[in-house]
């Protein structure tokens, strides 16, 4: 049975314990990083750096408002970087989405695709060379021998619950009424139902924007028969235009010339 | 700013590709329609096309994080395609019943089968070009023979021929469909990207015919003003879906980093001014009235703004 993960925002301390714990499991090396005038450090993820709690300071009014995401990747069960894949290395195994390193080419498609910008091909911000595409197991490792996940095995704040999904909804939906009742009119539950449902599910005490989070992630493919129209009426387009035109024009000037 | 997975060598990818593909378009129709009926551009445009693809092609694999793997686009090598040979212990690599990688969601997994598709084709179409104008009566021994195989074969010419222009429709479009297919929002938000790249496409592939005659100087250049004239509509087409691909993308509020900023330079003075309003300028007034050294100069720039044209809607997607 695949395990699902609740991340309960509204308890985050933003203490990173869970961005080292995912560093020191999948023995990722350390990124030189900056001020770039936030706690949010590095600045994103990257093919080294896969679970980031990111900072979002929103104004709200007059108030400031300051909300953690302890970011990593939420496998989708509609992915985009599976969709996209021209090897078939981004993958499902069970619920989890996984990209084999020995089949990644490293063409940086999924890079581009994923709605909540997970996957990275480039060592961190002072990597110079491309790699394969990285992020996220799940802790695949850890799960299938019955431990829990890096991050939530080490959170102190009690952010994390890992379980069956369908257990975790209910506990998710549990814990909103109760934010709601305590004043958090716009507290939502994100992964329900977002691109066919997440396995790793938030508690937002607002908005997802506010959160850095899209508010309707769609898959990226989902136009892609509509894309590739607009190639082809294109070329029929410039096909009839210029082509077919110039040829008429032509012909009716040699039969002009014929007449005389 | 963020890091740019996709930079330079895509530009340049991107940008030959589309000419091949444009130009082959182009020279096809221009035989159909019957303004070349001995297929001399569509000689030309096949000539140019396949070393364009090629080096597009080196220039994708050069530019992934694993080059050497760029076969797993192809060939599905997973674990279950590798064999223990019994009692030998080793593995061996089982390679019937092929297993291929095709992707048909993934508009990158078509776009590489394409592009050997349209090589294969195009190498097809330049041996049996080279066949039928050789004469096999002076070549000697097997050489004089294999020509004669050849000229056996030319009816199929007709047949690769129609099968590399639906190729090369498909080499024109794929471009635009693999950056609308993500979730950057200039990408994905119109549904103007691929018809934009293919217009570019069919565009930079007339200059680069009208280039090529221009160089070579043979009797082929007698094409050259019919391509002028239709370099002419396909620079106001291509600025016409120019136009509503901006105004689309402004109304989506997605527009921000293509037209404003660094990249917003490049874009207006490089690819609307150099490469589309000054071509324009040139071929409806000054090359006919001059000529001489100008005459080289449009089909230059709008080759040129073709190439800028891809690199600013890259870059500008992953800002």
């Amino acid at each position: 049975m695949a395990m699902a993960m609740l991340i309960d925002t509204s308890k985050c301390t933003a203490c990173r314990g869970c961005q080292v714990a995912c560093k020191q499991w999948n023995d990722l090396p350390a990124e030189e990083t900056h001020n770039w005038g936030s706690y949010q450090n590095p600045e994103r993820l990257s093919a080294t750096t896969w679970k980031l709690v990111t900072f979002n300071e929103m104004g709200a009014g007059d108030a400031l408002r300051w909300f953690f995401v302890p970011m990593q990747c939420l496998h989708c069960a509609e992915a985009s970087c599976v969709s996209v894949c021209p090897t078939g290395a981004a993958y499902h195994r069970g619920d989890y989405v996984l990209i084999d390193q020995s089949q990644c080419i490293g063409c940086g498609y999924c890079v581009q695709a994923c709605p909540f910008g997970v996957p990275h091909s480039i060592p961190g911000p002072d990597g110079r060379h491309k790699s394969t595409a990285r992020k996220c197991t799940f802790c695949i490792d850890r799960v299938s021998s019955g431990l829990l996940p890096a991050c939530a095995k080490t959170c102190p704040a009690g952010a994390y619950t890992v379980g069956e999904r369908n257990e975790l909804i209910a506990a998710g939906k549990a814990r909103v009424e109760q934010l709601k009742a305590k004043g958090d009119a716009n507290a939502y539950l994100y992964g329900e139902h977002e691109l066919g449902g997440l396995q790793v599910m938030m508690v937002l005490r607002d908005s997802p924007s506010l959160y850095g989070l899209p508010e309707a992630p769609r898959v990226a493919t989902k136009n892609v028969l509509g894309q590739w129209l607009s190639g082809f009426v294109a070329a029929g387009v410039v096909a009839v235009l210029p082509f077919w035109l110039l040829t008429k024009r032509k012909n009716e000037l040699a039969a002009g010339k014929g007449d005389k | 700013m963020g890091e740019l997975t996709w930079a330079t060598p895509l530009f340049f990818d991107l940008w030959a590709a589309g000419m091949a593909g444009g130009a082959y378009f182009a020279a096809f129709l221009l035989n159909l329609f019957g303004l070349d009926k001995e297929r001399r551009l569509l000689k030309v445009a096949t000539y140019i096309g396949v070393p364009l693809v090629l080096l597009g092609v080196v220039l994708i694999i050069a530019d992934l994080g694993e080059p050497l793997r760029a076969f797993n686009m192809y060939l599905g090598l997973r674990p279950q395609s590798w064999e223990m040979i019994p009692g030998m212990g080793a593995a061996s690599l089982r390679l019937w019943p092929p297993s291929l990688a095709i992707f048909p969601i993934s508009p990158m997994s078509l776009g590489g089968w394409v592009l050997i598709l349209f090589t294969l084709a195009g190498i097809a179409l330049i041996v049996l070009f080279l066949a039928e104008s050789a004469k096999a009566w002076e070549l000697q021994g097997a050489v004089g023979w294999g020509v004669d195989v050849l000229k056996a074969l030319r009816p199929i010419t007709t047949l690769i021929a129609w099968a590399a222009f639906g190729l090369a429709i498909l080499v024109m479009a794929y471009t635009g469909v693999v950056l609308a297919a993500s979730s950057m929002p200039l990408w994905r938000a119109t549904l103007l990207l691929p018809a934009l790249f293919v217009s570019s496409a069919i565009t930079t592939g007339v200059a680069a015919l009208i280039i090529v005659l221009g160089i070579v100087k043979s009797s082929e250049a007698g094409m050259t003003p019919l391509l002028r004239s239709a370099l002419k509509v396909l620079l106001i087409v291509q600025l016409l879906v120019l136009a509503i691909f901006v105004i689309w993308a402004l109304a989506a509020g997605v527009a921000g980093s293509l037209v404003s900023g660094g990249v917003g330079v490049v874009f207006w003075l490089g690819v609307v001014v150099v490469g589309l309003a000054l071509p324009l300028v040139l071929e409806f007034g000054v090359v006919r009235a001059k000529g001489g050294a100008l005459i080289m100069l449009s089909p230059l720039l709008v080759s040129l703004g073709g190439l800028l044209l891809r690199a600013t809607v890259i870059v500008a997607g992953q800002l």
